[in-house]
């Protein structure tokens, strides 16, 4: 009977929004009413997607995908564009929860091995897409003709070896798997992503500097910058953790409302600093963690009422993909998929069994990857607001369709990876 | 902007004045902490608003107006929830009456009294009649936080408790229900457009709570899917009102009403939003601060003279209507002190007001409705300090 009614209700809302366009009046649907429908509407979709393989966040992002532009339009670019701030505010409030559930006394063991299967992930799969783009490269990326450069490879080898730490953090709360898993690939996931975001630091100055058509500043510039921006996220992010540290001990009842007004301060003041900001909030979430008393609790109380985000989170991902992609790029579409699920999983069991870990955990692991969403749509989407010669349209449309595959064929993987771990033993 | 690091040193001199000379103990300690906390919303609403860092763009106000619009309708949800008639009907009917006649009281007086003030204060007819019932209805409803005060003081007894909890409850609810009738003077035109959109609203509001008090009921007994379909309902609920010109807090109040009676779960139901009361509670105060207009004149009229006018009717109403029928009290004027904080719905309505209507005296009302709310507690620390020593 939900089920129906959600229906119902979401193909009223899209007759009205035709019949708007028809009657030629405002389109543009309150901001509060669309998220109410996302709300409730993404909740019911995803549970009723849901099942032993396929998780509850799947039925998000195809709820998103549905009611997005390139279906029902009930969410339109500008409706999107309404929900930035709810977006970006769910975004670091999961980056956030993600910091606060790495315990870093606890873990000490991971200190050594999680660096090297990033860095692993990392080097496989920017050389792997380096040798596809070289093949690929003549008449379908470029329409000049011209080779690839290095910094698109270096650019598409990382928007490939990202992964979504939102996707583990969701599942896991649905899972429930061993803690020892579920931190680790926690970690693993975090330190990928960091280490991508560190090429984007400074509106991706190095990107910027080393293209073909411009070398403004010089090697020394540019990685003095990079440098600056990533220190300062990081201490920026430790003032914030300790004083969320501060507030919690005084102000617990009204903590919500504090981590509200960063967010708006955040988001007013570094909006075009993406991964600056993520990193802060991360490094905030670790230091709350482990750094004050009541950190642990309320880090699980915070999680157990962070499911509304996760369903804003990924409904919005899903209704933002911009689907178009020409019929001539899909061999390199498959390709770059297949390389990206070659690397990650290769590199991750090799790195697993060197350490010692069993041939079954560190198979299993080694697919726990796959699933990407806001994270790479973001970097994807500030790399566009340069010069072309950063990223082609092409190649642009097809990264989206590979995060797009990702999100929708990670999750259930990754389910089935969590699933697998709990009747696994420690190694 | 030179301005702005004026109003926080004067601000943190004043509240060092309170801190050292009138908390000296447990319960005096309570209440500047929620000064404290109260002042530090408003006051970072007008360090990041217009007049001080000017952060609060348009953009970011169109960004945030869902949390707005949320924050409004919270209110609302939440006293619909505790509101059923079985929750009513807990107390006795002399203490039903006496909440009411004494709600009644104090909102007709004050009706008069915000008339009066604002038109010796120069507002315009139009501005008199609306920021009037804004006023008169902020300065109604007693706060629930007065419960939580009493019973740190030495004062403290069940019965007093269940006579504070049925004012601020009774208070709350009829200022919500006459808010619901009387907002719409201010948007519709002719009698007939007025009980349209009523009916409309309330039309709307009935069936969003069975719609939701269906799928509370169905679902399994999780906090979050509690969280998602009342999340859902008020992001809905709020933004037809701000589509259609209805009243957020009303068409709330309905639905979180029709989902309490229709909910047998619904303690779990109200412990799920309960952390969400004070973050809403302290958002309203941030957005009042970022769009706070004071006169130099009329502010400082308006705040204290409505404030001690309140105090007055609280004192002349329980010497009108309050009998022991009401509880058994041989000495109520110790703890009528605690009638003085304002209630939750005061930033509501000043930012109701800042929302549907642009003149600049409508931020220099919510502007005041919100200095209003935090000195009103400052005045019941003055009032319980007087109180201690007399008892001494």
């Amino acid at each position: 009977m939900a089920i129906i009614l959600i229906i119902l209700l979401t193909i009223l809302a899209a007759l009205a929004q035709w019949l708007a366009v028809y009657l030629n009046l405002p389109t543009i649907v309150n901001p509060a009413i669309l998220l109410g429908i996302i709300l409730i509407s993404g909740a019911v979709a995803g549970h009723t997607i849901k099942s032993k393989i396929i998780p509850t966040i799947t039925g998000f992002v195809l709820y998103g995908v549905l009611i997005g532009p390139h279906a029902l339009k009930l969410i339109t670019s500008d409706t999107i564009r309404s929900l930035d701030f709810i977006h970006f505010l769910s975004l670091f409030f999961i980056a956030f929860l993600a910091g606060g559930r790495l315990n870093i006394r606890e873990h000490k063991n991971f200190y050594s091995l999680v660096p090297v299967i990033s860095l692993a992930q990392l080097t496989s799969t920017i050389i792997l897409t380096g040798l596809v783009m070289w093949i690929f490269s003549k008449n379908i990326l470029l329409r000049t003709g011209s080779p690839v450069s290095t910094t698109m490879i270096i650019i598409t080898g990382l928007i490939l070896a990202s992964n979504s730490t939102a996707a583990i953090l969701a599942i896991s709360l649905e899972n429930q798997p061993r803690k020892h898993y579920k931190d680790f690939l926690l970690a693993t996931s975090l330190t990928t992503n960091i280490i991508v975001m560190i090429f984007f630091v400074g509106k991706a100055v190095l990107f910027h500097n080393y293209d073909q058509t411009s070398h403004a500043l010089s090697a020394g510039s540019v990685i003095l910058q990079m440098t600056v921006h990533f220190v300062s996220a990081v201490l920026t992010g430790v003032i914030l953790g300790f004083l969320f540290v501060f507030i919690l001990s005084r102000f617990r009842r009204e903590f919500l409302f504090f981590i509200l007004l960063i967010s708006i301060g955040a988001y007013v003041t570094a909006y075009n600093y993406l991964p600056e900001s993520l990193i802060a909030f991360i490094t905030a979430g670790i230091i709350l963690r482990n750094f004050s008393r009541q950190g642990n609790y309320f880090m699980k109380n915070l999680e157990n009422y962070s499911f509304p985000l996760f369903i804003v989170y990924f409904t919005i991902t899903g209704a933002g993909l911009n689907l178009s992609l020409p019929n001539l790029l899909i061999p390199l579409l498959i390709v770059l998929f297949l390389i990206r699920l070659i690397t990650l999983s290769s590199a991750t069991n090799l790195a697993l069994r060197l350490s010692g870990e069993n041939r079954k955990t560190a198979t299993g692991m080694s697919l726990a990857f796959l699933p990407q969403s806001g994270l790479t749509v973001g970097l994807l989407s500030s790399l566009t607001l340069f010069q072309e010669s950063l990223i082609t349209r092409e190649l642009y449309a097809v990264l989206m369709w590979i995060t797009f595959l990702n999100l929708l064929v990670g999750p259930p993987v990754l389910k089935h990876v969590m699933s697998k771990l709990k009747t696994l033993r420690n190694a | 902007m030179e301005s702005i690091f004026l109003w926080p040193l004067i601000i943190f001199l004043f509240l060092l004045f309170v801190r050292v000379l009138f908390v000296r103990n447990v319960t005096s300690r309570d209440i500047f902490s929620e000064i404290l906390i109260l002042t530090i919303s408003l006051l970072c609403g007008i360090f990041l608003g217009p007049k001080g860092m000017g952060l609060f763009t348009d953009h970011l106000n169109i960004q945030i107006s869902p949390f707005l619009l949320f924050a409004l309708g919270f209110q609302g949800l939440y006293w619909g929830l505790f509101s059923s008639v079985r929750d009513i009907e807990i107390f006795n009917k002399n203490l039903r009456r006496f909440a009411a006649l004494h709600t009644f009281f104090i909102f007709t007086f004050m009706l008069a009294a915000g008339f009066n003030l604002l038109y010796f204060a120069g507002f315009q007819s139009w501005e008199v009649l609306i920021g009037g019932i804004v006023i008169s209805l902020s300065l109604t409803q007693v706060s629930s936080a007065s419960i939580r005060f009493l019973e740190k003081t030495q004062n403290y007894s069940y019965s007093f408790a269940v006579l504070f909890k049925a004012i601020s409850g009774m208070s709350g609810l009829l200022t919500i229900l006459l808010f619901g009738l009387l907002s719409p003077i201010g948007t519709t035109a002719s009698l007939p457009s007025y009980i349209l959109l009523l009916l409309m609203e309330i039309a709307v509001s009935v069936i969003m709570g069975f719609l939701v008090s269906y799928g509370l009921i169905k679902l399994r007994s999780d906090p979050e899917d509690y969280l998602i379909w009342l999340l859902g309902v008020l992001f809905l609920n709020s933004g037809f009102a701000y589509t259609f010109g209805f009243n957020p807090l009303f068409m709330n109040l309905t639905t979180g009403t029709i989902i309490s009676y229709r909910c047998e779960n619904k303690q779990k139901i109200r412990e799920t939003i309960k952390p969400l009361v004070r973050p809403v509670i302290l958002f309203l105060l941030l957005y009042l601060g970022a769009n706070i207009n004071l006169h130099p004149f009329i502010t400082p009229v308006i705040v204290p003279g409505a404030l001690l006018i309140r105090y007055f009717l609280n004192q002349w109403s329980f010497r009108r209507f309050f009998t022991k029928a009401v509880i058994e009290a041989e000495r109520i004027r110790p703890v009528l002190p605690l009638l003085m904080p304002l209630g939750a719905l005061s930033p509501a309505i000043g930012v109701y007001l800042i929302m549907v209507s642009s003149s600049a005296y409508s931020g220099v009302i919510a502007g005041s409705l919100a200095f209003a709310y935090i000195v009103s507690y400052t005045i019941l620390l003055f009032l319980m300090k007087n109180e201690d020593n007399q008892w001494q």
